[in-house]
């Protein structure tokens, strides 16, 4: 961190919020604190005749044929099982194909639970599913009551004697948005509470993504010590090592600092890789399964020099010293990518430094040089740039922005089209918009309006 | 104690680990509204919320890796729904600090607050606030990597310039 962000961190800081209230929020509704509710006499009084009525014939039947917890186990076989009071298995369900093949002739009816759990996962080792390549189980256990559900996952965790696999547990409930999920991918609850979670903490994700991917690849991408017990299975992959040797090889480097890796998912499963190198910071993203370099960018860190310099030198402004023209600084990116039929070009100034973008041979570029001197300050590449045609055109999307402003009469308006998003900048009435705009749906994602 | 242990027992409804909570990152939580908003009322109207809704939605939480990305994405939401289109400039002065603030500190965040761009706000914000890697800040930004670095030393380069032109008047 910076001076200046040291400054910032303290001054915020040092800002004094309110007391929070939670008491005076609850009176207003907005919170609601768990209390034991009390049953109106009438209804308590009708409960007890009907739990008298049901007791003496009921009591066999609750703790016998009464589903009271569910069990479900993922690999890629999905199976559930519906246990008694008792811990006894009263109905073995599969999900999915796989899971019935798991199940094939087995009868676990009557068996105890971790008989079961232990039996089913034996099967799937034996059919192949679980193996040193995938080795991640997901087990979810459902209960009306948590404690109950959470002792219960503790319970078959304890009793599962395998080695060298890796076990997600949870407990999950039969929440409304977690049920239309899973009937909607025709997948299992606990499949889609992880999920969720990895959504959570990643929100470029998206569901479509992740309901194709195995136990495995959720479990490694997750990586939730707590949740998780043993490692996932990393050896489909090319490994850390490997990949790091493809970064270094490709860069050209021995001696790194600052290095850091992580299996990660972007369309694919990927190494991000980070490090620095004679000053130069390098980013890359290497496909784990082929070490394919999908994306790298390196930045020379040139910042630091530059306002270094201007503060000796040049200390008010730093556009006017501009001496390499737009032209110039293409031909530099040019031949620096060593391509020459490109597309989707765009070229912009940016105080002291020109922002350069393009595609060529499906290839995305992006580079930053200096505009005094020439230099390239940072670039990337994308080797996995898609052409998508937006579907909605600049002239539509402009209308939508100026629509949703309510103005007609602009001035220096820019549209520019990036990750199928269009950015809209226009003034109107003193005011500056911004619009981002889906090209696909035409939905305003984001807009921003300043006062000039 | 770790921000996903307090989040566990709230989701238990501890009200006094929420209090302890509160008075541990509200600021946080404070700081990315005040730069999303610029304006001090919602900044606190936005926080309040956000503590709601980490209280009523704790339980959803469960043993995620990255508690205050999520806390930070949640107020990111509900901050983006209340921007409202007619912004003033933030006057710092409406703030209520615990000790008197330097005053050249003050004009620093008066500057990041009136000269920086929304998305360049939330950057520095977010890195000088939480110390959240530029990959993470991407992730709750929703940016690419790349712009949100270049986007980042942009914004520490405005500021350096800003407090020297202050220097020098």
């Amino acid at each position: 961190m910076n001076n200046i962000e040291k400054r910032i961190n303290k001054n915020l800081n040092n800002i004094k919020l309110p007391k929070f209230d939670l008491n005076n929020l609850e009176k207003k509704g907005f919170v609601y604190m768990e209390k034991k509710r009390k049953m109106p006499i009438l209804a308590t009084i009708s409960t007890l005749c009907v739990v008298c009525l049901l007791f003496i014939g009921g009591l066999y039947y609750n703790n016998n044929y009464k589903v009271t917890s569910k069990v479900g186990i993922d690999v890629n076989p999905s199976v559930e099982l519906k246990i008694n009071q008792k811990e006894k298995v009263l109905e073995v369900i599969a999900n999915n194909e796989d899971g019935k093949k798991i199940i094939s002739d087995m009868d676990l009816k009557g068996s105890d639970i971790n008989v079961a759990v232990n039996a089913l996962i034996g099967s799937m080792v034996k059919n192949g599913y679980i193996n040193e390549l995938a080795n991640s189980i997901l087990i979810s256990v459902e209960n009306n009551n948590n404690q109950k559900a959470e002792s219960l996952r503790q319970e078959i965790l304890n009793q599962i004697n395998m080695d060298n696999i890796s076990i997600i547990s949870q407990t999950v409930n039969e929440e409304k948005e977690l049920t239309d999920l899973a009937n909607q991918y025709n997948i299992s609850l606990g499949k889609v509470k992880i999920i969720k979670q990895i959504m959570a903490n990643n929100n470029l994700l998206t569901f479509d993504q992740l309901a194709n991917l195995s136990i495995n690849e959720l479990n490694l991408i997750l990586n939730d010590n707590d949740k998780t017990s043993g490692n996932a299975s990393e050896k489909a992959y090319i490994g850390e090592e490997k990949a790091k040797q493809i970064a270094l090889n490709h860069a050209n480097v021995s001696n790194v600092t600052n290095y850091r890796v992580e299996l990660d998912f972007d369309d694919v499963m990927v190494y991000e890789i980070e490090f620095r190198s004679n000053n130069k910071e390098y980013d890359y993203e290497i496909n784990a399964l082929t070490g394919d370099i999908i994306e790298y960018g390196i930045d020379n860190n040139e910042y630091s020099n530059i306002t270094n310099n201007n503060s000796s030198n040049n200390s008010n402004n730093n556009t006017n010293s501009t001496t390499i023209t737009r032209d110039k600084a293409k031909e530099i990116a040019l031949n620096h990518a060593n391509v020459s039929n490109i597309t989707n070009y765009k070229i912009e100034l940016d105080g002291y430094k020109y922002e350069i973008e393009f595609t060529a041979n499906n290839k995305e570029y992006d580079y930053e040089i200096n505009a005094t001197t020439g230099q390239i300050i940072k670039y990337s590449i994308d080797n996995n740039h898609k052409e998508t045609n937006p579907v909605i055109s600049k002239d539509e999307a402009k209308q939508i922005a100026l629509n949703h402003a309510n103005v007609s009469n602009i001035y220096g308006y820019e549209i520019e089209l990036d990750d199928n998003k269009y950015e809209i900048e226009f003034k109107a009435n003193n005011k500056e918009y911004n619009y981002e705009i889906n090209a696909t749906t035409g939905k305003i994602i984001e807009y921003e309006i300043d006062t000039d | 104690m770790e921000v996903s242990n307090y989040l566990e027992r709230i989701a238990m409804k501890d009200i006094e680990a929420f209090n302890e909570l509160y008075n541990l990152i509200n600021n946080n939580v404070y700081s990315f509204a005040l730069s999303i908003l610029r304006n001090n009322e919602d900044a606190l109207d936005v926080t309040q919320e956000v503590f709601i809704t980490i209280y009523n939605n704790a339980y959803k939480y469960q043993n995620q890796n990255k508690p205050m990305a999520w806390i930070l994405t949640i107020t990111k939401n509900i901050a983006y729904t209340k921007i409202r289109s007619n912004k003033k400039e933030i006057n710092v002065d409406e703030i209520e600090f615990i000790s008197k603030p330097n005053h050249d500190d003050k004009i620093l965040v008066e500057y990041l607050l009136n000269n920086l761009s929304l998305e360049e706000r939330n950057i520095v914000i977010l890195h000088a606030m939480n110390g959240f890697k530029f990959h993470e800040i991407a992730k709750i930004l929703d940016l690419k990597l790349t712009t949100t670095l270049s986007k980042y030393h942009r914004a520490i380069k405005k500021l350096k310039e800003l407090t020297k032109e202050e220097k020098n008047e």
